[in-house]
C-alpha cells in the first residue's frame, strides 16, 4: 500500500520560464548587490574578513521587527534597524577586531574570531528572541504584474531601495571628504597615516556604513520573510561572492557581482532543479578567480 | 557530650534518610509506587528552521512526563526525559546524540521527529533494544521498521486520498508539486502521483527544495510555467509558509493543499494562507473529550498557547502509550527498562490490536508495519492563522459532513 520514493531526477532545460528567471534575477541580485556593498566596503578597506557580517544582518531584522511590533511604521523600522546594525557593527570591530589587530592577529585568526563571534552571537538571538521565526508585522504587499511577470510590490520597494543604498554609498566615496579618505586607507593605509588620516576613524566610519547596509537590508529581508536567528548566513555568503565576483576595492564592481549572481543563481533554474541552483553561483566564482582574480571591475593594482 | 548527642541525632536522621530512600528504590516497581526511573530520550529539532517543531514537541512530551510523575509514576516507573538537538533534520547530528542518549543517559525509549533522523537512528535502536516512537516525521521510509512506531499519521497515507478529492472538488486536470528534497517530501511526491493516477489528472510539474528555503522565485517560475490549476505542497514547517505567501505574491491562484499546518507558517504566510486546505491528524484544542480537554487547559495554562497536533502526538507516546506498555510488562513478570522489553511489548500489543488512548477524542491502533491508524481530517485555513475541520478521513477516503 505504501510505496517507497524514487529519485528524482535532475530537470531537462525548459525556457518557458526564462523572462520571469530573468526578472527574479533582477529582483534579488538588485538585494545582493547592497550586500555586497556593505561587505565590500568593510572589507576593502579594514581586510577583516567580517564573517560576523551575518549577525549584522540578524541584529538589524530583529531590531526593525520589535520596533513594527512596537507600533513604529514601516521606514522607521528600518531606519531603526539599520541604525542599530550600524552601531553593532562599530561595535563588533571596537570590541572583536581592534585587540586583534593590536596583537598583529593574523587573517586566519581574525576569521575564526569572527566566525566564533557569529555561532555565539546567533545562539544569543536565539535565547532572547526564541527559536521560530518573527515576521515583520503590518507590512502592506501587494502582487505586481507587468504583462507575464509577476512579483511583489516588496520585492521591487527592496530592488529600489537597494540601488539607492548603493548609489548614495557611491557618491559618498567620490565626492566627499570622509570618502576620500576612506579610499586613501583602502589604497595604501600607511601612506593615509602619514597624511594624517586616523586608521581609527576611518575603520569605525566604514563599519558604520556597511553596518547600516546590511541592518536595513535585514529589515526589508525579514519584511519579505520573516526573522530567524540564522537568517543572516546566506545572504552573506551572496555579499562575500559577489565582492570577490565584481572585484575587491571596487563599489560597481560589488554591485554588478550581486547583479550576476543573482541572474546566475536565477536562470540556473532553466537547467537545473531550483535547490541546486546554489551550485551556479560557486561555479561562476571559481571561473572568475581563474579566469580574472581580481574580479572583474577591480582597479589594477601596481 | 552537647555537640555528641547532636551529632548522634544528626547520624540517626541521616540513617533514616538513607533507609527510606533505599526502601523507595528497592521496590520492584508496584502500581503507584513511582519507585523507579525510566530514562527517556527525545531527539528534535531544537534549533534551525525546524525548531517550531522541537518546542511544541518537547513542550507536549515534557507536560506527559510531569502528568505522570506527579501522579505516583506509571506503574512503579517515574520518567525522566533528556531532549537532544537534530538540528532540524541533521542526520549525523541525529545519530550523535542518539549515542549520547542511549550510552550516556541510559534511555530506555528514544522519541524522535523528522523522516531522515528517525531512519538514520533506527538501526541503534534496534541494536540496544529501545523502543523508538515517531511522532512527527512523515516519510515511506518509516514503515516496516523493526522497534519503530509512528503515531503521526505518513503522507503516503494520507496523500493520494487528499489529492484525489481535492482534484475532484476543484476540478483540476493539471496538478504540480513542491516538496522537500528529503526522503518526506520524495515520498510525499510520489503520494501526490499516486493520488493523481486515481483521479486521472497528470502532474505536470514536480519541484523539490532545499529544507529551510525562504526564496522559492526559481520553482515558483517554473511552476508558473507549466500552468498547473491546482498546486500541492509536500514540505513542512516555515517552507509551507513562505511557499503560500510567494505563491499567492507572483499571482498563482490556483488551490493549494498540503498535508501540514503549524501556527507559525500561517503567521508567515498572513492573509495568503487563506483557503489553503491541509490533511492531518485531527486534534482539535476545543474538544469536549475530557482527555483532550484536560490535556489542551493544561497546556494553555503552563505554556500560554494553545497545543497543536504535534504537542498532542508527543503527549500521547508519553503519557498513554508508553505507561500502557510498561503495565504489560509489569503483567509479564518482566522489567521495562531492560533492554528489548519494550520493544517486545510494544510488538505484542500491536499484534493484539491493543487501543491506546489519545487525545483526539477516539483510540488509537498501530498497524504491523509501525504506521499508525487514528483520526485525521480536511482542514481549511483562514487568513487569521486558525484552521477549521472540513472533512474527515476515514477508511482511506475523504468524507464530507453528512456524506
Amino acid at each position: 500500500m505504501i510505496h517507497p520514493a524514487t529519485a528524482i531526477h535532475p530537470a531537462t532545460a525548459d525556457f518557458g520560464p526564462a523572462p520571469q528567471l530573468a526578472f527574479d534575477g533582477l529582483l534579488v541580485g538588485s538585494f545582493y548587490a547592497m550586500l555586497a556593498v556593505s561587505f565590500g566596503i568593510i572589507f576593502s578597506t579594514t581586510r577583516t574578513f567580517h564573517f560576523a557580517h551575518a549577525l549584522t544582518f540578524t541584529v538589524g531584522a530583529y531590531a526593525g521587527v520589535v520596533a513594527a511590533e512596537a507600533g513604529l511604521p514601516f521606514w522607521s523600522a528600518v531606519l531603526l534597524g539599520a541604525l542599530a546594525a550600524a552601531f553593532f557593527g562599530v561595535a563588533s570591530d571596537l570590541l572583536v577586531y581592534r585587540p586583534l589587530r593590536r596583537r598583529q592577529a593574523k587573517q586566519l585568526n581574525i576569521f575564526l574570531a569572527s566566525l566564533g563571534f557569529l555561532i555565539a552571537g546567533e545562539a544569543v538571538v536565539q535565547y532572547v528572541f526564541g527559536p521560530n521565526s518573527r515576521p515583520l508585522p503590518s507590512v502592506p504587499v501587494t502582487g505586481v504584474q507587468f504583462g507575464s511577470l509577476a512579483t511583489s510590490s516588496l520585492q521591487i520597494l527592496i530592488a529600489v531601495v537597494s540601488w539607492l543604498f548603493v548609489l548614495l554609498v557611491a557618491a559618498f566615496l567620490r565626492w566627499s571628504k570622509y570618502g576620500l579618505a576612506i579610499r586613501g586607507v583602502e589604497s595604501n593605509a600607511v601612506l593615509a597615516d602619514a597624511f594624517g588620516v586616523s586608521r581609527t576613524l576611518i575603520f569605525v566610519l566604514v563599519f558604520f556604513i556597511g553596518s547600516f547596509l546590511a541592518g536595513a537590508g535585514g529589515v526589508l529581508f525579514a519584511a519579505r520573510d520573516t526573522a530567524t536567528p540564522g537568517m543572516g548566513l546566506e545572504p552573506l555568503l551572496a555579499a562575500f561572492i559577489a565582492v570577490f565576483i565584481g572585484g575587491i576595492g571596487s563599489i560597481a564592481g560589488a554591485a554588478v557581482g550581486g547583479l550576476v549572481l543573482g541572474f546566475a543563481e536565477s536562470l540556473g533554474a532553466i537547467v537545473l532543479p531550483g535547490y541546486l541552483t546554489n551550485i551556479v553561483a560557486f561555479v561562476i566564482l571559481f571561473l572568475v578567480l581563474v579566469v580574472r582574480p581580481r574580479g572583474l571591475l577591480a582597479p589594477r593594482t601596481t | 557530650m552537647k555537640r555528641t548527642s547532636r551529632a548522634r541525632a544528626r547520624l540517626a536522621a541521616a540513617g533514616a534518610a538513607l533507609a527510606l530512600t533505599a526502601t523507595a528504590c528497592g521496590g520492584s516497581g508496584g502500581a503507584g509506587g513511582g519507585t523507579e526511573t525510566l530514562n527517556m530520550g527525545a531527539l528534535f529539532a531544537m534549533t534551525g528552521e525546524g525548531s517550531f517543531y522541537g518546542d511544541v514537541m518537547s513542550k507536549g512530551s515534557q507536560l506527559a512526563v510531569d502528568q505522570v510523575n506527579s501522579g505516583g509514576g506509571a506503574h512503579g516507573y517515574t520518567f525522566e526525559l533528556q531532549v537532544e538537538d537534530h538540528r532540524s533534520g541533521q542526520v549525523d547530528a541525529a545519530v550523535s546524540a542518539a549515542r549520547k542518549l542511549l550510552n550516556v543517559d541510559g534511555a530506555t525509549v528514544l522519541l524522535s521527529s523528522f523522516t531522515a533522523p528517525t531512519v538514520a537512528v533506527q538501526p541503534l535502536a534496534v541494536d540496544q533494544g529501545v523502543l523508538l516512537l515517531n511522532g512527527g516525521g512523515v516519510g515511506s521510509d518509516l514503515v516496516g521498521k523493526e522497534n519503530l512506531y509512528n503515531n503521526r499519521m505518513l503522507g503516503a497515507q494520507l496523500l493520494p486520498a487528499m489529492v484525489s478529492w481535492s482534484a475532484e472538488r476543484h476540478n483540476a486536470q493539471r496538478v504540480a508539486t513542491i516538496f522537500w528534497n528529503d526522503a518526506a517530501g520524495r515520498s510525499d511526491n510520489e503520494a501526490v502521483k499516486q493520488g493523481c493516477q486515481q483521479a486521472g489528472c497528470q502532474v505536470v510539474a514536480e519541484e523539490p527544495h532545499a529544507i529551510g528555503t525562504t526564496d522559492y522565485s526559481a520553482q515558483l517560475a517554473r511552476i508558473r510555467s507549466a500552468n498547473p490549476d491546482m498546486l500541492v505542497i509536500g514540505s513542512y514547517g516555515n517552507d509551507v509558509g513562505y511557499i503560500i505567501q510567494q505563491a499567492r505574491r507572483v499571482g498563482l491562484t490556483v488551490p493549494i493543499i498540503g498535508n501540514e499546518w503549524t501556527p507559525d507558517a500561517a503567521k508567515i504566510a498572513g492573509q495568503a494562507m487563506e483557503g489553503y486546505t491541509a490533511i492531518i491528524d485531527r486534534f482539535d484544542p476545543a474538544t469536549s473529550d475530557p482527555e483532550g480537554k484536560a490535556f489542551a487547559q493544561e497546556y494553555e495554562r503552563r505554556y500560554g498557547e494553545e497545543p497543536e497536533f504535534y504537542a498532542a502526538n508527543y503527549y500521547d507516546l508519553t503519557r498513554f502509550v508508553l505507561p500502557a506498555l510498561i503495565k504489560m510488562a509489569g503483567d509479564a513478570g518482566e522489567d521495562p527498562t531492560e533492554p528489548g522489553v519494550l520493544a517486545a511489548e510494544m510488538a505484542t500489543a500491536v499484534e493484539q490490536g491493543h487501543e491506546f488512548d489519545t487525545v483526539y477524542g477516539e483510540s488509537m491502533t498501530f498497524n504491523q508495519d509501525g504506521t499508525v491508524v487514528k483520526p485525521a481530517a480536511v482542514f481549511e485555513a483562514d487568513g487569521q492563522g486558525q484552521i477549521t475541520p472540513i472533512a474527515t478521513f476515514e477508511d482511506g477516503r475523504i468524507v464530507m459532513p453528512g456524506g
